[in-house]
């Protein structure tokens, strides 16, 4: 049999050239993923394995990594240890091996807290104005219209840790330091321009007649919006959100600066771990493990959405 | 159903006046066709009349009441778009019940199915009640949005060239069922179109829009036989109304005033005995008719073939016009004298 000429159409790819750009694609993705995957692999490991050169590829798992993670210890004789009795759990076992009791709880789940609540309430605020002001400025004859967008642009201009010496100032007069409330402004403040503007192309898509059609069949201006409007953005939310929270989740100087007991975020937390109890590596990949997967959940919850969000633009109808 | 009237209208976009001094009242009961090319006015005036837009100067009144200001949710009309006005997220029941449920509304959900079925049920998209609006074909989606306008018993019915995105045959039947439900319902339409056959055969008068202007209301024959000026003889008939010079095909003006001589091609006749000289430059063959370009003194006419005669390419003809039937124009283009 003689292997049927493709038919391709103009601008479409040989199958050569696709098996060659995901060939492509994937050993990129693979090159990108060592970084993650040594992580979670040192999460795992002892220690003693976590330091070892040449680094280990094949070790005994071990939990010790979480243990130390989510628990304060105290060093201890062996005679003390054996006075003690039966190991509580586990988690006791595995710490008395290294001499060691378990004093109580460290402050990971609370600083992981403070990082969702800053986190999500940032995003959430972010992208509610966002919504709303990329809602006005797409449908409204808002005066001025191109140069407020542009000074909302503009705020993304400069690094944000420029002007940290002047926010430092300005949250201690306003009291707003080491607080969650402080944390979520700043964060919302910095991620707003970005919502709007991504949210506004999201909006210019939606056809006029939708709307139009329903305030003739009775609807007001605000609840067309919120029947018509808001359910065509979906996607587009989805892919904003997502922007959002990656930035307040993962910015660290602000969070470094800004707070220190209350109100610190897992990123400036987890890098203190290691002045704690010496280079305690296992335990920062432990944090580090648990600090991705939100996100990772998140994006894998909204992939589609956020698939035809970022792609926006390049691909129409 | 409602009286509507717009009163001296005048809306403009920026620079561009879209809208001037529009006066029309549109009977209960009553099916208007605005037709006009593109640019026309004839969407704007539309939307001025749903309050989509507000108008600079003028009024527009319900039965007598005075609604220019008032929002387009309060107005009780209907509006079929052109195109994209299904919700996609919704599916045909959802979207035809949507203006029931509305909040100032409450109808009961008992009452929205029945009134939906029915409707379904005569625009014979029954079957697709739980398909999403995007999973339907153009003729279903222009039927399931001029039913989501049909579930209601509006003031006016708006509807703005709901019929041209589809094609020909599927016109046809809409056209056909949309002039029936109208006369079933007594319903008072404002119908926007550039499709001159849609406006003849639908129209109980037809509004000429030439440049945000009004240029002519009338029944479609009046229109047809008595243009006011060039533009509006030009707006109906195809082929297209022949205009020449006063003197050729032996015609002369009647009037001092006259510039030139319009002539609808049903009313030049062809024949090879007596009248002006002319050449076949083409014949196009429609069917039920052949539609023939000939040349006489320099300017080209359009005329039908008759059965008994027939002409080919090249042939060297005579033609006679229909002097009762000639319509002359001014300077301005404005007709000066019905023959």
């Amino acid at each position: 049999m003689v292997d049927k000429p493709v038919m391709l159409k103009v601008g479409e790819a040989t199958p050569r050239a696709r098996t060659m750009a995901a060939a492509l694609v994937i050993l990129y993705a693979l090159i990108t993923m060592v970084p993650l995957v040594w992580i979670v692999a040192t999460s795992f490991k002892s220690p003693g394995d976590s330091i070892s050169y040449p680094p280990k590829v094949i070790y005994d798992p071990t939990l010790e990594g979480y243990v130390n993670l989510f628990t304060t210890r105290s060093r201890q004789t062996a005679e003390y240890i054996d006075g003690l009795g039966e190991p509580t759990s586990w988690a006791d076992e595995l710490v008395r091996k290294r001499n060691m009791v378990i004093t109580g709880p460290s402050r990971f789940i609370g600083r992981f807290t403070n990082s969702l609540i800053i986190g999500f309430g940032s995003t959430f605020l972010a992208v509610f104005l966002g919504t709303l002001a990329a809602y006005g400025f797409s449908r409204f004859k808002v005066p001025f219209k191109d140069d407020l967008l542009f000074f909302i642009l503009s705020t993304r201009m400069m690094p944000p840790i420029a002007v940290a010496i002047p926010i430092f100032l300005m949250y201690r007069k306003l009291g707003l330091s080491d607080t969650a409330l402080g944390m979520i402004l700043l964060y919302t403040a910095v991620n707003v321009s970005l919502a709007v503007w991504l949210l506004k192309g999201f909006v210019d898509e939606i056809p006029l007649e939708y709307e139009e059609s329903a305030r003739v069949d009775g609807y007001s201006r605000l609840q067309s919006f919120w029947k018509i409007v808001l359910p065509q953005m979906r996607s587009g939310i989805a892919a904003t959100s997502i922007f959002c929270l990656i930035f307040a989740w993962n910015e660290y100087a602000f969070a470094l600066l800004l707070t220190s007991g209350e109100a610190q975020t897992a990123p400036p937390f987890i890098p203190s771990i290691i002045g704690e109890g010496g280079l305690d590596w296992p335990a920062v990949a432990a944090g580090t493990t648990i600090f991705m997967l939100p996100i990772v959940f998140f994006t894998v919850l909204l992939r589609n959405q956020l698939l035809r969000g970022i792609t926006f633009g390049a691909v129409r109808k | 159903m409602s009286e509507v009237i717009i009163d001296n209208v005048c809306m403009a976009f920026n620079d561009v006046q879209a809208v001037k001094g529009v006066q029309l009242t549109i009977a209960d009961g009553e099916f208007v066709v605005l037709l006009g090319p593109t640019g026309a006015g004839k969407t704007s005036t539309l939307r001025l009349v749903a309050g989509l837009e507000m108008p600079d100067s003028g009024r527009v009144l319900f039965d007598g009441e005075d609604v220019t200001h008032l929002d387009a949710s309060l107005r009780d009309v209907t509006f079929v778009f052109q195109q994209y006005s299904l919700y996609p997220h919704y599916t045909v029941y959802e979207n035809m019940s949507f203006p029931l449920k509305a909040p100032g509304r409450k109808m009961k959900t008992h009452d929205i199915k029945a009134r939906v079925g029915e409707i379904a049920e005569m625009l014979r998209i029954s079957h697709k009640l739980q398909n999403k609006a995007t999973e339907l074909s153009g003729g279903e989606m222009q039927r399931v949005s001029i039913g989501r306008a049909l579930v209601r018993s509006p003031k006016v019915f708006l509807m703005d060239e709901p019929l041209s995105s589809l094609d020909a045959k599927l016109r046809e039947d809409l056209r056909v069922e949309l002039k029936r439900i109208q006369q079933d319902l007594g319903a008072t339409i404002l119908y926007v179109t550039h499709d001159q056959l849609e406006a003849m055969t639908l129209a109980d008068r037809i509004g000429i829009l030439e440049q945000g202007e009004l240029v002519q209301v009338g029944q479609p024959q009046d229109v047809y036989e008595k243009p006011w000026n060039i533009n509006a003889a030009r707006r109906l008939g195809s082929p297209l109304i022949n205009i020449f010079d006063s003197g050729a095909l032996g015609i002369n003006a009647t009037t001092e005033q006259t510039r030139s001589i319009g002539l609808r091609p049903e009313d030049v006749v062809i024949n090879r005995t007596a009248g002006s000289a002319a050449t076949v430059m083409t014949v196009e063959h429609l069917g039920a008719e052949s539609v023939v370009l000939l040349e006489s003194d320099g300017q080209h006419i359009h005329s039908f073939m008759s059965q008994d005669m027939r002409v080919h390419e090249g042939d060297q003809v005579f033609v006679t016009g229909n002097l009762n039937k000639i319509i002359e124009f001014d300077q301005h283009g404005t007709a000066v004298a019905n023959g």
